[in-house]
């Protein structure tokens, strides 16, 4: 009988070890969480469909969205204490017509806090590095992203396109692409938050702000196209990195 | 007795279930535990960006061989006349040599213009011209099933080869079973076609500081990569928008002015999302090889590379899903003739001859 009921427990025993390597963190480490972090487009109030949806900004330019993608690294948030959780080498890649708009952020400790920070594309060491020695599947692999410019070895941060329209004709297009290390653009968002398991936090983009806070852009009075060079595009980029500082938001109520 | 018999039982069954209650994250496909493949490293030239590889799917000598074996197979076809090969020609970077459109069986011509076969761990955003298959393994079913093509059934396909001694033996050995199935066929295939690297052209030479361009030749990269703006003093081809990353390709759809909307025959994308934001739009051709790979665009209009840079250059028709980036040189860039001369000298740098006659990638 004891021999029978050896062999059961061992087999529960079995039954108990058998998954465990595939289960890493089994200790009770039950205050950090995995952070899923999703951004939302917006136009003020109203929702951003690439290619779809047609949008007006104050200058009276009717706007539709083609493309828009953009790197966000170098995540830091900071609790109600002061205490900053900081994340160097966290990295994402967002492209909206894609539909890749959800990222995650491992081990944070569940808390309230006040304040998240990134920066809108890469420090000026990743800008420089070679780009070929990112892992295949990082948000900064060039292959994923589209975002490198080989010939000046460095990220585009932030691109938006789409075409423009008045009276719903159709005026041209527009291309901005924000990029170089002068630009780098660190976003500072204070708003309480809460990180708690299986609960997501969710970012908004407003374009709205994009075209106008605190600088108006008419996209008929401005070159079609940037690639930063403030020479060529007569102050845009700088006004556009300006005003990128000012779109992003922790979604709900201030 | 009776309960020692029934407490051994419950122990059996409880060992059994913790044996197999973990076995959820195995692939059906995967080599059983008894069983030994050879992986197979794929090494990529230092000035190319890391191979994005399928996890489920990693590479085995065993599982390219039959990959290459079924990729030269006439038995793909209904009658016994095509294989993949015999539209995909290594010389031609695997494009159907000067084929405006290929010839399937029975002498039927295809709608789309051939594409060309390397670098596929690089295409992210899907395969064919419409990404009507989002993945490599996909993609390989594609044509045995069209009728343009192969015009063949999977089922049959797979029971010509499920006769044959010798794929038994080489479904054996990749997979460890000799059941031919079309899931593993298109495993095996993926396998072998991923294993085409190019990144040995005198543009890969000249990033790795072993060759040096002509003058004409740097002339036409700076073109290349260089955007062409209006009224800010800088003159350039644009080439880079779409043909930029290390595989001159952003693996996207787009509609790069080939036609006015009412000349749109070929719906492109859109035949597979139904969606018309995506009407006219093919995917974007990487520019590897690309002196090699003619005629040009996804319906072989143009003959030679002098016609794609005059397209671009003064042919540009404008319609509602034209790209953006291509808007800004609508109304024509002026390039000089020398200007196109160095252009395409620059292109040319694109060939790499140790892909183009690898032995690896030729039938056995």
């Amino acid at each position: 009988m004891n021999k029978y009921i050896t062999a059961m427990v061992i087999s529960f025993a079995l039954l108990l070890v058998s998954c465990e390597s595939n289960t890493t963190s089994s200790e009770p480490t039950n205050e950090k969480v995995t952070l899923s972090v999703t951004i939302n487009h917006s136009f003020g109030q109203e929702t951003v469909d690439p290619e779809v949806s047609m949008h007006t900004n104050s200058s009276g330019n009717e706007i539709k969205f083609s493309k828009l993608h953009y790197l966000l690294t170098n995540f830091v948030l900071v609790n109600s204490n002061g205490k900053e959780i900081i994340m160097d080498s966290s990295a994402a890649y967002i492209n909206l017509a894609d539909g890749r708009v959800t990222f995650e952020l491992p081990d944070i400790p569940e808390d309230e806090y006040t304040e998240l920070r990134f920066l809108l594309g890469v420090d000026s060491s990743t800008n420089h590095q070679n780009p070929n020695l990112f892992a295949a599947s990082s948000p900064l692999n060039p292959i994923i992203n589209n975002l490198y410019w080989d010939w000046m070895d460095g990220f585009i941060f932030c691109s938006v396109e789409g075409y423009h329209f008045k009276d719903g004709q159709m005026k041209g297009a527009f291309a901005y692409h924000i990029g170089l290390d002068e630009n780098l653009m660190k976003i500072n968002i204070k708003n309480n938050f809460k990180v708690e398991k299986g609960t997501p936090l969710v970012l908004n983009f407003d374009l709205a702000a994009y075209f106008e806070s605190p600088n108006v852009i008419n996209i008929t009075e401005n070159a079609p196209i940037t690639h930063s060079d403030k020479a060529a595009d007569f102050g845009l980029s700088s006004k556009l990195s300006e005003n990128l500082l000012n779109a992003f938001a922790i979604k709900g109520d201030k | 007795m009776k309960n020692h018999l029934l407490i051994l039982l419950a122990a059996i069954v409880i060992i059994l279930i913790s044996l197999t209650s973990c076995n959820e994250d195995d692939t059906t496909t995967g080599p059983k535990s008894e069983f030994k493949t050879t992986p197979y490293t794929l090494v990529l030239p230092s000035n190319l960006p890391p191979a994005i590889l399928p996890s489920d799917n990693p590479l085995t000598n065993e599982g390219i061989a039959l990959g290459k074996a079924l990729f030269f197979e006439k038995m793909m076809s209904i009658d016994g006349t095509i294989s993949c090969g015999s539209c995909h020609n290594q010389g031609n970077a695997f494009t159907d040599k000067d084929k405006i459109f290929s010839i399937g069986i029975e002498g039927k011509v295809g709608d789309r213009n051939s594409m060309p076969i390397y670098n596929m761990f690089y295409h992210t955003k899907g395969f064919f011209w419409d990404g009507r298959a989002k993945l490599l393994r996909d993609q390989t079913l594609g044509p045995i099933e069209n009728p343009l093509e192969m015009g063949e059934t999977l089922e049959n396909v797979v029971n010509k080869l499920q006769a044959e001694s010798k794929y038994r033996n080489l479904f054996y050995k990749a997979f460890g079973d000799s059941t031919v199935n079309s899931l593993k066929m298109s495993l095996a295939m993926e396998q072998f076609m991923l294993t085409f690297v190019s990144g040995n052209s005198k543009f890969d030479k000249v990033e790795r500081g072993e060759a040096t361009y002509t003058d004409s030749e740097q002339r036409g990269k700076d073109l290349f990569s260089t955007e062409f703006e209006n009224g800010s003093g800088i003159k350039g081809a644009d080439c880079f928008h779409c043909h930029g990353s290390a595989n001159f390709s952003n693996h996207e759809y787009m509609n790069n002015g080939l036609d006015a909307e009412s000349e749109f025959t070929d719906m492109g994308r859109a035949k597979f999302t139904n969606r018309p934001t995506d009407n006219a739009k093919f995917k974007t051709p990487s520019l590897r090889n690309i002196a090699v790979t003619a005629p040009y665009m996804h319906d072989g209009r143009f003959a030679t590379l002098e016609d794609v840079i005059e397209h671009y250059n003064s042919g540009i028709k404008a319609s509602p899903t034209l790209d953006v980036n291509i808007h800004g040189i609508k109304d024509g860039m002026n390039l000089t003739e020398q200007e196109k001369l160095d252009l395409i000298a620059f292109l040319n740098t694109l060939t790499d001859e140790v892909y183009l006659t690898n032995s690896e990638y030729k039938e056995n």
